[in-house]
Formats: C-alpha cells, sequence, structure tokens
C-alpha cells in the first residue's frame, strides 16, 4: 500500500504552490502596476485610431493630409512591439514580479511556513514561477492582440497578411517573459536586493551591453530577443534613422542560435534558481 | 484547484481575448492566402493561354479608357501613339471596340519565346476578315473557328468565340484552339496563377512572370536577365482612376537576397532623389514610392495622383510645334 504521507512529486508540488500563488499574484497591489504598463500601449493605439480618424487621414492609405507617407500601420505596431513590449514592458515585469518569487515570502516573513511544508523547496519556486507566467501572459498578451487589431489597419496596413508577425510577436513575448522570469527568479533567491539588481540590470546593463562592440552582449537577454524580432522596418527618410538605431543592435546570430540561446539561459537560470533555494538558509530579519 | 471564481474570470476573459484574436486573424489570414480567384479576378480567356506561359498580363482597357486620368489625357493628346496606325491595319479602335487584353508569353524552344494576346470586345469579324485579306491574309477555317494568317509578318488572327480573338503566331494560335479540348489553359498553372496573391483585387491591369522556369527565358535582354537572375518571380498590378497606384512585388530567391534586393532598391531611390534636383516633375512619383521587405519578397509600392502623372508626360506643346512645318 501506498504511504498517503509521502512528499509529493516536484510537479504536483509545483502545481499546488502555482494553484495558490496564482491568486495572490493576480490580486496584489503589483497586478496595477502591470495593468498600467500592459494598458498603457492599448490606450496609445485607441489614441492613433481616434487620430486616423480626423479629416488628414481621408488621402486613404498611406497618405497623410494627401502627402505619401513611408509608415503604415504593420510598421507602427512593429514599433510599439519593439519599444514598448520587448524593451520595457516585458522585462519589467520579469524585474517585478520574478524578484518577488522568494523575495516576497521572506520580506513577509512566510518563507517558513512554504518551507516547512512536506513539498521541496524547488517546488515552490517552479509553483510561484509558473503562477507568474500565466499571471503576466493573461495580462500582457491580450495587451498586443488589442493593439495589434487597433494598430495594423490603420494607413492601409492589412490584419491577415501580418497575422504570422503576429503570432512571432506573442511568441517572442512569450519567451521573453519567461526567460526575465527565470533570470530574475534567480537575481530574487540569491541576491539580498534583487529589486535593484533587477532594475540596474534591465535599465543599465542591457541598454548598454547591447549597443557596445564586443562580446558583452552576449551576457544579456535583450540581445537574442531583438535578434529574433522579426519586423522589417519602414524605410522612409526620417524612419531611417530609428531604423539604423534598432539595427545596430541587431544580432548577427540566426534564428535557431538565438532561439537556443534564450533556452539556455531559460533553463540555466531556472535550475540555478531553485537549487539556490533548496541550500540557502533565509535568515529572516527583527 | 483552489482558484478562487474572480481569478478564473480573470482567465477566462484574457483567453477569451486571445482565442478571439487568435480566430479573427487567422480567418482574415487565410482569406489572403485564398486562391487567386479571390484576391482577383480571373478572365475567363485564361483558358486560351498556353499552360506553359511563364508571363500572364491583363489590362481592362475599357476601365481606361473611361478612367478620368484617360479623359484628361485625351484633352493633351487625343490619341494614343500609334493608335491610328493599329486601326489602320488591324481594323480594331482601341478607344472602344476593347473592353480588357489578356496577354502571354510562352517559350518555344530554350531559348524562345512567343507571345499572344487574346482580345475580349465588340468586334466586326467581316470587317477585321476583310481588311486583313486586303493586306496578303488567307482565310481558313480550323476546328470551327475562322482562322486568319498573314503570311509576310508571320502573324495570325483567330476568332475563338463571339467578342473574342486571339493574334500570335500561327502555331501558337492553333495550339489555342486547340487548349479547351485538351489540357486546359493557364488559369491551371497553380505556380504561376498563384503570384497573383501580390496583385491588389480589382487591379486595373497587373502582369505576373515567374524568372526561375528554365523554359521561360529568352525573351530578356542579356544584361537585364543577368541583373534579375536572383529574382525568383515577380507581380506588378496597378488600378488607375483618378491617378495611377500600384504595386511590384518581386521574390527573390532566397532571404538573403530579398534583403540585398531590397538594399539596391533602396540604394537606387536614395540617389535618384539627391538627383531629382534637375528633374521636378519626378518629386512626386519619388515621394509615393515606398518599399518594404518580409522574408523573400520585397515591395514597391506608388500612388501618383492624375496631375503628377500628366507632369510625367512628355510636353506635347514642345513636341507640336517641333514637327510643325
Amino acid at each position: 500500500m501506498a504511504d498517503s504521507h509521502a512528499a509529493p512529486a516536484l510537479g504536483p508540488a509545483a502545481l499546488r504552490v502555482f494553484d495558490l500563488g496564482l491568486g495572490q499574484m493576480l490580486w496584489s497591489r503589483r497586478t496595477v502596476f502591470m495593468a498600467l504598463v500592459a494598458g498603457g500601449p492599448v490606450l496609445i493605439a485607441v489614441l492613433l485610431r481616434a487620430l486616423a480618424s480626423l479629416p488628414v487621414f481621408d488621402g486613404g492609405a498611406g497618405q497623410i493630409a494627401g502627402r505619401p507617407v513611408s509608415l503604415d500601420g504593420p510598421d507602427i505596431f512593429g514599433l510599439m512591439i519593439w519599444t514598448f513590449y520587448l524593451r520595457f514592458t516585458v522585462p519589467v515585469l520579469g524585474v517585478f514580479y520574478g524578484t518577488a518569487l522568494i523575495a516576497d515570502e521572506v520580506e513577509d516573513r512566510t518563507v517558513t511556513y512554504l518551507f516547512t511544508r512536506p513539498v521541496a523547496r524547488g517546488a515552490v519556486l517552479a509553483g510561484k514561477y509558473l503562477a507568474y507566467l500565466v499571471c503576466t501572459a493573461v495580462v500582457v498578451l491580450p495587451s498586443v492582440m488589442l493593439v495589434y487589431f487597433l494598430v495594423v489597419p490603420l494607413l492601409g496596413g492589412d490584419i491577415g497578411r501580418n497575422f504570422p508577425a503576429l503570432l512571432v510577436d506573442l511568441g517572442l513575448i512569450g519567451a521573453g517573459l519567461a526567460v526575465y522570469g527565470a533570470v530574475f527568479g534567480l537575481v530574487g533567491a540569491w541576491f539580498r536586493r534583487p529589486l535593484l539588481t533587477g532594475l540596474v540590470f534591465v535599465f543599465g546593463w542591457e541598454p548598454l551591453v547591447v549597443v557596445l562592440p564586443g562580446y558583452m552582449k552576449y551576457l544579456s537577454v535583450a540581445y537574442y530577443l531583438q535578434g529574433l524580432a522579426p519586423h522589417a522596418m519602414p524605410q522612409g527618410d526620417a524612419l531611417s534613422v530609428i531604423q539604423a538605431l534598432l539595427t545596430s543592435v541587431q544580432t548577427p546570430l540566426g534564428t535557431w542560435a538565438n532561439l537556443l540561446a534564450l533556452a539556455v539561459i531559460w533553463a540555466a537560470a531556472l535550475a540555478a534558481a531553485m537549487r539556490v533555494v533548496e541550500r540557502r538558509e533565509y535568515v529572516l530579519g527583527q | 484547484m483552489t482558484m478562487t471564481t474572480r481569478t478564473r474570470y480573470v482567465l477566462l476573459g484574457g483567453a477569451g481575448v486571445m482565442a478571439v484574436g487568435l480566430a479573427g486573424g487567422l480567418v482574415a489570414w487565410v482569406s489572403s492566402r485564398l486562391p487567386p480567384l479571390v484576391a482577383q479576378e480571373r478572365p475567363d480567356e485564361l483558358r486560351y493561354v498556353p499552360p506553359e506561359a511563364t508571363i500572364l498580363s491583363f489590362a481592362n482597357v475599357r476601365e481606361v479608357m473611361d478612367s478620368n486620368l484617360r479623359r484628361r489625357l485625351r484633352e493633351i493628346q487625343p490619341e494614343l501613339d500609334g493608335q491610328r496606325e493599329f486601326q489602320e491595319r488591324t481594323g480594331i479602335d482601341l478607344e472602344r471596340d476593347i473592353d480588357y487584353i489578356v496577354g502571354g508569353l510562352v517559350p518555344d524552344g530554350p531559348d524562345d519565346t512567343r507571345g499572344i494576346a487574346i482580345l475580349a470586345g465588340s468586334f466586326d469579324a467581316d470587317r477585321l476578315e476583310t481588311l486583313a485579306l486586303e493586306q496578303g491574309g488567307a482565310a481558313s477555317d480550323y476546328r470551327g473557328r475562322r482562322l486568319i494568317t498573314i503570311p509576310d509578318e508571320s502573324v495570325a488572327m483567330a476568332f475563338l468565340e463571339a467578342g473574342v480573338i486571339a493574334i500570335g503566331s500561327e502555331p501558337l494560335i492553333k495550339r489555342t484552339i486547340d487548349l479547351p479540348f485538351a489540357e486546359g489553359g493557364v488559369d491551371s498553372n497553380d505556380s504561376l496563377m498563384g503570384l497573383l496573391r501580390h496583385v491588389e483585387r480589382g487591379s486595373t491591369a497587373w502582369t505576373i512572370g515567374r524568372l526561375d522556369d528554365p523554359r521561360g527565358g529568352g525573351w530578356l535582354p542579356d544584361e537585364v536577365e543577368a541583373q534579375v537572375s536572383q529574382v525568383a518571380a515577380f507581380a506588378a498590378g496597378a488600378r488607375v482612376n483618378g491617378g495611377v497606384s500600384g504595386t511590384l512585388t518581386a521574390e527573390a530567391r532566397d532571404e538573403e537576397t530579398g534583403r540585398n534586393l531590397r538594399d539596391l532598391l533602396q540604394g537606387f531611390l536614395a540617389l535618384a532623389r539627391l538627383q531629382v534636383g534637375s528633374r521636378p516633375e519626378l518629386r512626386g512619383l519619388l515621394d509615393s514610392i515606398q518599399l518594404t521587405a518580409a522574408g523573400t519578397n520585397v515591395t514597391l509600392t506608388f500612388d501618383l495622383p492624375s496631375d503628377a502623372v500628366l507632369e510625367l508626360l512628355p510636353d506635347r506643346s514642345d513636341a507640336d510645334v517641333a514637327a510643325a512645318p
């Protein structure tokens, strides 16, 4: 007869923690911040639609006030994905949620209750990480979807033709959330001031190394994510400057090399975070 | 699961938005990739163009002649170049008789191609035949169709059905008459007809062509053929109304070639913009050109209002003065 008191395996244990953690995470104050971050691009998209209904846009596709423009809805959507989501929302949510997976429990002094349950400590982190993924994906991905349908039809853009690019974007954002979450889960489990460390990484280290010559850029997540961004940037005079700025940070690595690098970072960071949580003694302050 | 009801609502809401969005996007994507039957109307006369054609064109002559652009053009230039000569030789009035033309280039041996034109409209068959015979032509019947050959010019004309005539070389015209009874026309060539997905629906004129077909060489000059050797196929479409708008899509052989092609065209456009100072009439055209690249495809779009089109035409008054005795 099986021992009914045996500790559950890693998978079922992580799912139990996920079940508890998802509700906590979704109804925390951080969600307000996440709603603002994910809702901002939707608001901008609505404003763009309102602008597009003004008489100056009556010229039809590719025209504003009768003058041709080298920018259309898919181009604007590509820029929004790049600047709002891949370079801001995804890393910022990764920092705020990832670093809090364990650090919040330590700060609230509830980590003891979790670690005294008959589940592996690594399962606690894995379950909370899963909850983070679902929690952020359920807010960010619908935001991307709304922005797509609001922005892409502008200035003659075609929803159908750009649909494969949307799927790639959704995949990229999902991968970004997963990898940044794993990296900052490790930071949260390891460092004493994880939020500060994470913010320095996202807003200090990554923007700097991806534009610097040399091999330092390989020590970032943004480098590989940007290498996978599929959008053909617009070719207009003014926008070619933006294109030059953005493509200057693009990777010479191929698609599969970028995917492999992200997978390695994700697996290594998550495994390391679980190992740190398993081995580290968290000392609760007064 | 101990998930609360409101948590479930949030999850279901997010999943619902995603499901609706993905379903809508998928339907739009499938619609955009449906066969050309939906993307661009296929004229019935395609069945008279041999299936091995490598270049296929269509022009809605009636729409062009009735367009505002043509009306404005008529004020400056009442007759198109060569229009009267064409009418004297064939008896066909371009302005009134033709509704639309379907044309094709068909391989003829390894290094040669032959052209065929199918004209649909209102034709006086007896008058056309009489005129052809006056010019040394010979009339005969082939599979119940009236076939007129003009041996000196190696050209033949056949009345395929009421209001439809074919012009081309005699063997090709005979082949054309045979087609509906044999293997069918070019509309069964999916590789070529698939290119119509790049042509906007309702285009007044379009041309599609495969350059990677080994049978299709020989019609381009050697210098041009060497330049376009990395282009697998192309599709061009134009809409004529108040002005002219259109797209030209080139399918490169691979993604790297596509990027190179885009860079090359971008360079040409930049160079043209630098040199446009001496040709201000070209500024409108250059400003309207947009270049985009996705995968192996490079697409160039333009949109010219009628004023800009008329500016591009040579100054007729100068020409008339120069031609005056």
